[in-house]
């Protein structure tokens, strides 16, 4: 009885010992499935997500039929795919090589870790696993060589998905890194990039990073990087992820702030949440700095001339100024490097010599490579008419004749004229190219700089059926919109647009060298392209053309004739006083000067005196401190000392207003404004008797034609001079005065009352004005000599007292 | 006449319509809306005393002796102070006491060295007196505290590469005292942190964020004393000897005039970003300027007394036999509480431990729910220390003193039983270890706003604060603050 026992109670044993392993398999399996995403980021379970059946197509559960996964279907249960799929944004990206089928990819987006590559080839191959293969390396599916399986213990029995494996979300910073560019969230791993190709598509194009660590915390050697501390991205660092900004069309958040009429500045109504679930629209909207910010509240206190900055200047001109990613400068197509790659020469990243050899080949950066990043192009776009900051890559390929137009020689024939075998240079290349006869062809090599070296490419591709191939070079222009760093770190230096080494017409680089016989062209539609494509020292330059863009800076541009008229009558007075009194000279060396009767007569009272020398040294002072503003580089003057000079040209501008306004009144007051006035009877022949002493009179010796009094000081010459001085000269300069400093003082109040647009004709008048009346002073003051003695009139002007010529005629007669 | 009085009128009208505008809106140089050095205390120069100072001096009682034959008032200032009397001046509210209870090194636990009594050989090193040694009757402790020429004036002032102290106090063996009271001056960082940094038995142990580091730090380290040389003085502003400034763990309730505050000299709203100013209400300052401490030096956040007396490796940082084993952390992440200034636990000598869990020695007050309270930066420090398991509450041993002290003789027991008379509590003969944890705020190595945290060390997915843990539905960035409507 008991020996019966003994075998089964060891079966027992054995199947009780065999179930325990087992289940210890099975939990290891679990506690190692429940890393989803592993092939590369970070998985976040959803907060919100429910768990879900993964359909095929026929609708049934995965988990029961092995099938492909349909994301129509699966996502479908809930989200409406079709109207997803047809409303996005990323539609057009589809079209992009490599990129077809984005819009069916919901986990590419929405979830962390899928697997693009091979979604990439499955889709393109037309596999039916195309969708499944988006989960590969989540621990849901696995794919051996006897084909797809779905992971038993990934699933409820129901088909749902286990919530471990759930991670669907809001697509992140780093869901659109994936394609947009370099992204960095970590704040305590340092930065390093070390590769950047079209895949970083916005770090490429505009060296644009979106982080939020500062950059001065960052891992690569960045020229001065202990003062930029600030972060990347500053809307990164305030937590904003890209789709706050580029955020669904049809969302309950959406501004839709187009179609609002302009009595309202919300639209309350919107769909419901669940109506939105169902149908979200996968149209991104494009916000604008404004959407969210108020560039008046923010710049009110401090930048003067408000609107005409803002409806001339794109936020991102300032607030995006310099650039530390590598941007591309130069995609050379016409040579392939020993990697098989197009040669891509970054902007601001320098080798040191330090460089480990071979390096370069790997990771084109390293931590040993210098970063001095750019400033961006600033370039006036068409659209809106505003200067904004750009990056211009110049492409440079082959192209041949073909149906009479130039077509670009396709990357796999460039490649099989260098490589025949896709793996090694040609000999007759390696002849041609080979500089330092290694037998080898290293980047530096790579260049197509001499007719010769072109002639054996052009040859090869002739020999491939590509006949009369010759290079072009494009220039494109990128657009810069994010990047923004913080308004402390923001351009806020007026001199950086308004001096003169501005941003505003500053050369970029094109290209550190041309191909032979190569030409660029600038093609972008939303630029004038007005702008020269120049070389200097090999290098090729975009030199932007502010006149044909109708760009204008003060400080900066100068309107050319104004100056020259200001200057020739500047001139042409000096010259013709220094005329006038070389004659004077020589004429009284052959007359005896002449000696008539002379009269002490009080001219000039304290206060006439007073107001007449504060005058003098204002405007003296006005004019010097003038030029100087308007030529600081003449003097060597900028920033501080820029600010401290429009200081004392204010301060000295309200003692010339205030003195001529005194004087004004008192004239009135005494009715001695009457002098300052041409009498019009008689004016014409007593004005030409006054010149025809002038003009002969004076160097024969003959007395003065009127005779001066206390009410009768100035001659009709005089009076017309003065007239205009009093009258039309000295008022339209405090006036233009006035207005740029008001405009200054008070931006809003002062573009509101009279505009902002007219700022260039006030300041231009101003200028002119100001010659005009430096003219006048170097007139009078020769004309200071022209009394009884040389000195006389100035002696007069300090005591008051004058030695008065009586004149031939009746003191009577009024000048 | 009538025409003159015109004249008059018309100028006055003039100048009326040019000045008036002109000083009404002339533009007015925009004030700085912090101008924190306007606020910095003016140190008057201090008098080189080298030639004032003769000797010879026998005693650290004769130098003191001839400060106050210039100095009269300075002993008896002293004496109110709480580095003279280890113990508080007023009684404190405690929960779980009916009467106010004074806090002081005299007689109050820590988690680190637990107790001064019996302990004087090592602990009175750091007190600013000549006399005092275990074994002295209260009576005659009060007596000598009223002793002036007991006050040690050459801790603080002397230059303190030139005076040292050992044994009790005592000024250590070689020093030349004449040297050290010619070297008097005002108190340098040197002087203060002579003993604040060697707290618990070595550099950081005990704060986390005052360290030796604190001799010479880099600017980025901390921004007064390194970019500014700024002395403790500056904030610890001293007035007839009183010191401001109260650290919670011997002061459960702090007044906030008592303390020193970044407001001393800071403004509340002291940034340009409007967005951080509003931070103010419910962040401290140091939580985002403070952002790591125990830099440089590491500091001790567990300490285990229970392993101590073991014959194993020794190692500063992870055992001595003396101590037990620790663990040390360096570039703290501290941790992040509701604080309002004040303890809302403080342990008591022969308060019951809890007897379940972790024995609070102190806690900091405050919560989500009290407007005066802001997140504030502490150092936590967890310790398994001695209790005694018939009585239940902890226990003090005398580890330093000789010949029969735990460090001597490895031996609880008659730690225990040596203290016993010093301590006043009674010990059973039973003992055991338990956890105790302390709070220590991190308020020293102010960071520069280029080294203070950014948005996402706190507003990000892996950020540094438990929003939850604080009280807040979610990160206040996305679900409002809690003096926003929607709390």
């Amino acid at each position: 009885m008991r020996r019966k026992w003994i075998p089964l109670l060891l079966l027992t044993a054995l199947v009780a010992v065999m179930a325990a392993g087992l289940a210890l398999g099975v939990h290891q399996a679990v506690a190692e499935g429940e890393k989803p995403g592993s092939a590369g980021g970070q998985a976040t379970p959803s907060p919100m997500h429910p768990d879900y059946i993964l359909l095929d197509a026929n609708g049934v559960p995965v988990s029961e039929s092995g099938e492909p996964l349909s994301l129509a279907k699966t996502c479908g249960q809930c989200h409406d795919t079709d109207f997803i799929t047809t409303h996005a944004t990323h539609q057009k990206a589809e079209n992009i090589p490599g990129f077809a089928g984005l819009t069916k990819a919901c986990y590419v987006c929405h979830s962390d870790g899928a697997n693009w590559k091979a979604y990439e080839q499955a889709y393109a191959q037309g596999s039916k696993w195309a969708d499944t293969a988006l989960l590969l390396g989540s621990g849901v599916v696995e794919k051996t060589d006897k084909g797809w399986k779905w992971n038993a213990d990934a699933f409820w029995p129901d088909g749902r998905l286990k919530s471990d494996y759930v991670d669907i979300h809001r697509p992140t910073n780093a869901n659109c890194a994936q394609c947009h560019g370099v992204v960095h969230t970590d704040m305590k791993s340092p930065l390093i990039i070390n590769k950047v190709g079209e895949s970083e598509w916005q770090t490429f194009t505009t060296g644009v990073v979106v982080s939020p660590q500062k950059i001065s915390f960052s891992g690569m050697d960045i020229v001065g990087k202990e003062k930029l501390t600030y972060a990347w991205d500053v809307h990164a660092e305030r937590g904003l992820q890209c789709v706050d900004c580029h955020t669904s069309a049809n969302s309950p958040r959406s501004r839709r702030a187009s179609e609002l009429p302009s009595y309202l500045t919300f639209e309350p109504r919107h769909p419901s949440p669940g109506e939105f679930l169902k149908e979200p629209s996968h149209i991104l909207t494009k916000e604008n700095c404004e959407s969210c910010h108020d560039p008046v509240a923010s710049h009110k206190d401090w930048l003067p001339y408000l609107k005409l900055h803002m409806s001339k200047v794109a936020c991102e001109t300032c607030h995006v100024p310099h650039l530390y990613g590598p941007a591309a400068e130069t995609v050379d197509k016409t040579v392939v490097l020993p990697n098989g790659e197009e040669k891509v020469v970054y902007r601001g990243v320098e080798a040191t010599a330090q460089a480990p050899e071979g390096a370069e080949a790997a990771e084109p950066f390293t931590v040993s490579h210098v970063v001095k990043g750019y400033e961006p192009a600033v370039l006036k776009r068409n659209s809106d008419g505003k200067l904004a900051p750009y990056n211009l890559i110049t492409t440079f390929q082959w192209v041949y004749k073909k149906d009479g137009k130039d077509t670009p020689v396709s990357a796999d024939a460039v490649k099989k004229a260098w490589m025949p075998d896709g793996k090694t240079y040609a000999a007759d290349v390696v002849k041609a190219f080979d500089a330092n006869k290694d037998g080898k062809l290293t980047a530096d090599e790579l260049v197509i700089d001499s007719q010769a070296k072109e002639q054996v490419i052009a040859k090869r591709l002739a020999d491939l059926g590509y006949s009369g191939a010759h290079i072009v070079g494009v220039v494109k222009a990128y657009p810069i919109h994010h990047g923004v760093v913080q308004s402390d770190f923001a351009v806020n230096n007026c001199q950086a647009c308004h001096g003169e080494d501005s941003r505003i017409g500053k050369s970029l680089e094109l290209a550190a060298f041309v191909p032979a016989g190569a030409q660029v062209s600038f093609k972008d539609d939303d630029l004038s392209g007005s702008g020269k494509v120049e070389v200097k020292d090999g290098k090729v330059l975009y030199q932007p053309s502010n006149n044909l863009d109708k760009v204008y800076v003060a400080g900066y541009h100068h309107i050319w004739w104004i100056d020259l008229i200001g200057v020739l009558a500047f001139i042409g007075t000096l010259l013709g006083v220094s005329f006038h009194g070389a004659l004077r000279y020589v004429a009284a060396k052959k007359h005896h000067p002449h000696h008539g009767k002379t009269r002490r007569e009080y001219l000039y009272t304290g206060a006439e005196r007073f107001w007449h020398w504060t005058q003098m040294a204002s405007i003296v002072l006005l004019l010097l401190i003038g030029l100087a503003i308007h030529e600081p580089e003449w003097f060597g003057i900028s920033g501080i000392n820029f600010r401290y000079l429009v200081f004392l040209h204010t301060v000295f501008g309200w003692i010339l207003v205030i003195n001529f306004l005194l004087a004004m009144y008192y004239f009135i007051a005494i009715g001695y404004i009457g002098q300052f006035i041409p009498n019009p009877k008689g004016f014409v022949q007593r004005a030409i008797k006054q010149a025809k002493f002038y003009i002969s009179g004076i160097f024969k010796g003959e007395p003065h034609p009127f005779t001066k009094s206390y009410w009768n000081k100035l001659n009709p010459l005089q009076r017309m001079a003065y007239f205009g001085l009093i009258f039309f000269l000295l008022p339209l300069q405090m006036l233009t005065g006035l207005w740029l400093w008001a405009a200054r003082v008070w931006p809003q109040t002062m573009s509101q009352l009279l505009g902002s647009e007219t700022m260039t004709y006030v300041a231009a008048t101003h200028t002119l004005d100001a010659w005009l009346i430096a003219a006048f002073v170097v007139g009078h003051v020769y004309l200071t000599t022209t009394g009884h003695g040389i000195f006389d009139y100035i002696v007069a002007m300090i005591t008051g007292w004058e030695d008065v010529e009586v004149a031939d005629e009746t003191d009577a007669e009024q000048a | 006449m009538k025409q003159k009085s015109l004249w008059w009128l018309g100028l006055l009208g003039i100048l009326l319509v040019l000045i008036v505008p002109a000083v009404i809106l002339w533009p007015k140089p925009q004030q700085p809306a912090d101008n924190p050095w306007a606020n910095l205390p003016k140190h008057p120069p201090h008098v080189d005393h080298s030639a004032i100072i003769k000797g010879p001096f026998k005693s650290g009682e004769d130098v003191t002796k001839t400060c106050l034959s210039c100095h009269p008032n300075a002993a008896s200032d002293f004496m109110h102070t709480t580095h003279w009397r280890w113990d508080s001046v007023k009684g404190y509210k405690v929960p779980g006491h009916d009467k106010p209870v004074h806090f002081g090194k005299l007689h109050s636990f820590n988690n680190f060295c637990i107790g001064t009594r019996s302990n004087q050989r090592v602990c009175m090193k750091c007190h600013t007196g000549y006399f005092w040694e275990e074994g002295m009757s209260n009576q005659q402790v009060a007596e000598d505290l009223k002793k002036p020429e007991e006050v040690d004036c050459l801790v603080c002032h002397a230059d303190p590469n030139l005076y040292g102290r050992g044994p009790y106090g005592k000024p250590a063996k070689g020093v030349n005292l004449v040297a050290a009271a010619k070297s008097v001056r005002s108190p340098t960082r040197a002087n203060c942190l002579k003993c604040h940094a060697f707290g618990g038995g070595g550099d950081n142990v005990k704060h986390g964020d005052i360290s030796s580091a604190l001799y010479h730090p880099s600017p980025d380290l901390d921004v007064h004393m390194g970019r500014y040389n700024m002395q403790c003085t500056d904030c610890h502003r001293t007035s007839h000897h009183q010191i401001k400034g109260k650290l919670i763990n011997l002061n459960p309730q702090v007044d906030p005039s008592e303390q020193a505050q970044c407001t001393d000299c800071h403004s509340n709203a002291p940034h340009k970003d409007a967005r951080l100013n509003a931070h103010v209400k419910s962040v401290a300052c140091q939580t985002c300027h403070v952002p790591e401490t125990a830099e440089e030096v590491p500091t001790k956040i567990y300490w285990d007394w229970s392993t101590a007396g073991q014959d194993r490796p020794q190692n500063h940082f992870h055992y001595l036999k003396i101590k037990g084993s620790f663990v040390y952390v360096k570039n703290m992440i501290p941790t992040y509480l509701w604080f309002n200034g004040n303890e809302s636990e403080r342990y008591v000598e022969g308060d019951p431990i809890n007897p379940h869990g972790v024995t609070y020695i102190n806690k900091p007050a405050g919560s989500i729910n009290d407007p005066t309270a802001k997140i504030f930066p502490f150092k936590v420090n967890h310790t398994l220390q001695p209790y005694d398991t018939v009585y239940g509450y902890l226990l003090a041993p005398s580890t330093a003193s000789v010949p029969n002290g735990f460090w001597t003789k490895f031996d609880w027991d008659l730690a225990f039983r040596i203290a016993e008379p010093y301590t006043g509590l009674k010990y059973s003969g039973h003992f055991a270890f338990t956890q105790t944890v302390m709070y220590w705020p991190q308020t020293h190595m102010v960071r520069p706003k280029e080294q203070a945290l950014q948005c996402a060390d706190c507003h990000s997915p892996n950020g540094r604060l438990d929003w939850q843990a604080l009280g807040y539905p979610g990160d206040p960035m996305k679900w409002g603050g809690r003096f926003d409507d929607n709390h």
